[in-house]
């Protein structure tokens, strides 16, 4: 399944790449796919590129839809 | 706003790894495990207003989202009793503006894309194409007018400097020199690759599919398979008919003459579009309040499965993604692998790479290449 995994850009990095917080975790990824991409902004994930840009309301419900699927997939395996 | 940061679902990847016979570079055994979830869609989408879940399935979607949410819409209306042609019609523009962009990406960051150069308007090309599609795709609500129009236009100007088209036949045009040109260069025969025969996935298992994943959603969803069949799915084993291509190159140029056709497709006229419309998605209610989709999404077949409760509330959901049919651990990328060798010294490692690569996973991956004695 491949998943939408919503982050932060934290930083800007030189060669087209970044520093994002991916669920808390600091990591870098290329930018290169998407044009205009600022520190603030949240992209979608995956396999170390950014797909695409969205806003941070959109970014909240991705992480929460995420958050409930997680919770319910470790309910089931209880 | 700030962001909830929690235990979240995580993509998960697939792990390849080729054991070799002790002082060989042949293989003895593949192994393919994955930490993808499967089976969530049920447990998260079970109880829910109809309403909610074709946007919901877009959402947790990253890379096939357009393609998830019309299977979704198609597989509840089916359910629902209702015709699912208008559902199609109205979402098609999408599902073709997503196989163009996501295969055009997913090409240009895989380990071979990025072998083969791409200049600063190159990538300025890829950017204008995806952004094109990104407002094909649209949100719920499908793009139209001049903004569409725009996009379009602008798809087939950056394509054709990429040295993408396609000739009067269908037949994939690559422009001498440019960069889909120097791609299928870099996978001619000179790698050696070796691909397996495979048969196709088709409509025509649909009935098979949809039965299998109703019996057991979660065990087929993983891992499929017809009656021992291990069907491909995906560009290549949409390219023409008979057997899927068993060399590199002709993979390569089964998914890039899908891009070229895709933007063929939004520019052709709306009978065009329809007559082709039922090879793209389908789905029919199976019995009481059940209703099944199947979406050609860029990465292969997608079936989507659901029950509705009398209160029309969802009872069951289950996905099948194409990915599962071409990395089982017995299908289509296991047997291909099993048919090269794979020398130290990182060269094996990296026909691991080129191979896995033109099976395309929708999920990250990483490989390994062992001793047999040692595993």
């Amino acid at each position: 399944m491949c998943l939408a995994i919503p982050a932060l850009v934290s930083e800007l990095l030189p060669d087209g790449m970044a520093r994002v917080s991916l669920d808390g975790v600091a990591k870098e990824i290329s930018i290169a796919m998407v044009e205009d991409i600022a520190v603030g902004d949240y992209v979608i994930v995956h396999v170390g590129y950014a797909l695409a840009k969205i806003d941070a309301d959109e970014a909240e419900k991705t992480l929460a839809l995420l958050a409930e699927a997680a919770a319910l997939a470790k309910g089931a395996a209880e | 706003m700030s962001v909830t940061s929690s235990a979240s679902l995580t993509a998960g990847s697939i792990r390849i790894a080729v054991l070799v016979e002790p002082g060989s570079d042949a293989p003895r055994e593949i192994r393919l495990a994955s930490t993808r979830p499967t089976g969530f869609s049920d447990r998260l989408f079970a109880g829910r207003s109809p309403a909610e879940v074709p946007g919901l399935a877009a959402r947790l979607h990253a890379l096939c989202g357009r393609s998830h949410m019309v299977a979704s819409e198609i597989a509840i209306v089916a359910a629902m009793g209702r015709d699912v042609e208008p559902v199609i019609e109205e979402r098609f523009e999408g599902l073709v503006a997503e196989r163009l962009g996501e295969h055009l990406r997913s090409t240009v960051t895989s380990g071979w894309g990025r072998s083969t150069p791409v200049d600063r308007e190159m990538l300025a090309d890829v950017r204008a194409v995806l952004a094109a599609c990104h407002t094909l795709v649209g949100g719920r609500d499908p793009q139209r007018g001049f903004e569409a129009a725009k996009a379009i236009e602008g798809i087939a100007t950056a394509l054709a400097r990429l040295g993408l088209g396609i000739d009067r036949k269908g037949r994939l045009k690559t422009g001498r020199g440019g960069w889909a040109d120097g791609l299928l260069a870099a996978l001619g025969t000179v790698s050696g690759d070796r691909f397996a025969e495979a048969d196709r996935l088709t409509g025509e298992d649909d009935s098979a599919v949809v039965a299998a994943l109703a019996r057991d959603p979660d065990g087929f969803a993983a891992r499929p398979q017809l009656d021992g069949r291990h069907p491909e799915t995906g560009p290549a084993a949409r390219a023409g008919s008979g057997i899927v291509p068993t060399d590199g190159r002709g993979r390569l140029s089964a998914r890039l003459a899908e891009i070229a056709e895709a933007a063929e497709l939004l520019a052709a006229p709306a009978a065009d579009r329809a007559r082709l419309r039922g090879a793209w998605a389908s789905g029919a209610r199976v019995g009481p309040s059940t209703g099944w989709a199947a979406v050609e999404s860029p990465r292969g077949r997608l079936h989507h499965l659901v029950r509705l409760e009398e209160s029309g509330r969802v009872a069951s959901y289950a996905i099948l993604a194409p990915t599962e049919w071409n990395f089982h651990a017995a299908g289509p990328l296991a047997r291909t692998l099993m048919l090269n060798r794979f020398p130290p010294g990182g060269e094996g490692r990296l026909r691991v790479e080129r191979i896995a690569g033109l099976y395309d996973p929708c999920v990250g991956w990483e490989s390994s290449i062992e001793d047999a004695a040692d595993a």
